[in-house]
């Protein structure tokens, strides 16, 4: 699994590739959020489009990461989320939970209506 | 080392649940590590030498030169203490040192005065006894011969390592050969893999199955629920089964029957759990747990799944469609 970060004004996207499993992706994925976290970057955006392979670990890292954020007043969101990983979603029930978005632009706008966090 | 009493507990308990693996407590004597212990006594100059390997309450020899007894009591032995560091012990005078000037095997029989012990380190890094050298006179090793007896020392490790593969791997073969046993007659496609506890070498086997599966032609979306399913199996394998032990293997088996009807058979050598305990991950309370969601996917995406052995041996079904 690699990331990129961008940050565009306080909102952070982070573009995922490759594999978001048990354990190396999951792991990967939780530091990085943990570094934003760190750095009050609160506002946080995951491009999903490039996740070849998500497992329940990797679910698991997400809603751990989701809920850490919302404690802190800030959010996860997502964005380009494949037919393989919103079945996944949808199974475990989080696609109700989740705030998930058909482009990056709408994501990103979508913090931009509430105060700052 | 500022360690608690509880975790030196628990550490000499893993010590010792190491020591059990390689099997060699009170096994017959062997020329490999016979030869060895009489190179360290002819390299170092001492008439005594011996491969020590320290049990709860004794230290057993699994070689001798010059020494009768075949074991000793733990209270009495250097070589408990041998192990309580890395590198080699050396004990110049015992007469002259704190913790052993008064050691029955100083005062009386066999008049020990100098000790040398180069611990044996198990692959996980728990020391199992020595390799050691004594002698009824003071004296110490020239660095020529601390240099060797640290290369001999080595070759025991060498030796204990080959011994415990041997075991393991005679295991892994009888529960291939188990597997092997449970997988249909008619089947028209199989493979069983042994991998070790390591999440590195799960896309060996889900990938093995994504090409079985692709080459039978089964729908694509039949296809990931499958490699879905095993990865879930051999992850949780790993991490509840081999507490992520890499030393640990987990064995797979995949076939597909004449029908169309795929089997796979996970198994792994934990302490097994009951499937009624899981609890449901959709669950208000459980939705937003980091956790708990992969028996749950297993369940949904086979057809029919089954535990056996105590939660140990995972066996599951998908029907082509």
């Amino acid at each position: 699994m690699t990331i990129v970060e961008r940050r565009i004004g306080d909102v952070t996207v982070l573009d995922l590739q490759g594999r978001l499993v048990f354990d190396e992706g999951d792991r990967i994925f939780r530091a990085r959020i943990d570094e934003l976290l760190e750095q009050q970057r609160l506002r946080i955006v995951v491009n999903l489009a490039a996740v070849t392979y998500v497992d329940s670990c990797g679910i698991g890292s997400l809603v751990s990461k989701f809920v850490s954020l919302r404690r802190k007043g800030g959010d996860l969101r997502f964005v380009h989320v494949t037919p393989r990983s919103n079945r996944l979603l949808e199974i475990t029930r989080l696609i109700g939970i989740f705030r998930i978005f058909e482009s990056e632009d709408e994501a990103i706008a979508s913090f931009s209506s509430e105060s700052a966090a | 080392m500022s360690t608690q009493p509880d975790d030196r507990a628990r550490a000499e308990a893993e010590r010792l649940e190491t020591l059990r693996k390689y099997q060699i407590l009170d096994s017959e004597p062997e020329m490999a590590y016979d030869d060895l212990a009489l190179l360290a006594s002819h390299i170092c100059e001492t008439p005594m030498a011996a491969i020590s390997l320290v049990d709860s309450d004794r230290q057993w020899f699994k070689a001798r030169v010059n020494v009768q007894a075949p074991q000793t009591a733990r209270s009495i032995s250097f070589c408990t203490h041998a192990i309580e560091q890395r590198g080699i012990y050396i004990v110049p005078d015992a007469s002259k040192d704190a913790l052993l000037h008064d050691n029955p095997q100083v005062t009386g029989d066999p008049h020990i005065r100098f000790y040398a012990g180069a611990p044996l380190i198990a692959r996980e890094g728990y020391a199992l006894g020595t390799l050691c050298v004594f002698d009824r006179r003071p004296r110490q090793l020239t660095p020529t011969q601390l240099e060797a007896l640290a290369a001999l020392q080595r070759q025991v490790e060498a030796q204990l390592e080959l011994r415990r593969r041997l075991f393991e791997l005679r295991e892994a073969n009888e529960n291939v050969l188990k597997l092997a046993g449970m997988m249909p007659f008619c089947s028209t496609c199989a493979f069983t893999m042994t991998i070790p506890a390591d999440p590195a070498a799960i896309p060996a086997v889900t990938e093995g199955v994504n090409a079985m599966l692709t080459q039978k032609q089964w729908p694509e979306n039949q296809i990931m629920a499958i490699e879905l399913a095993l990865q879930e199996a051999v992850a949780n394998g790993i991490r509840h089964g081999c507490r992520g032990d890499k030393t640990k293997m987990v064995q797979c088996s995949v076939s597909i029957d004449a029908d169309g009807e795929v089997m796979i058979v996970v198994r792994d050598p934990g302490q097994g759990f009951d499937p009624a305990n899981v609890a449901d991950p959709l669950a208000p309370e459980n939705v937003l747990k980091p956790s708990g969601r992969g028996i749950f996917l297993i369940n949904g995406l086979m057809d029919e799944v089954e535990y056996s052995e105590g939660g140990r041996q995972l066996q599951m079904r998908k029907r082509k469609s």
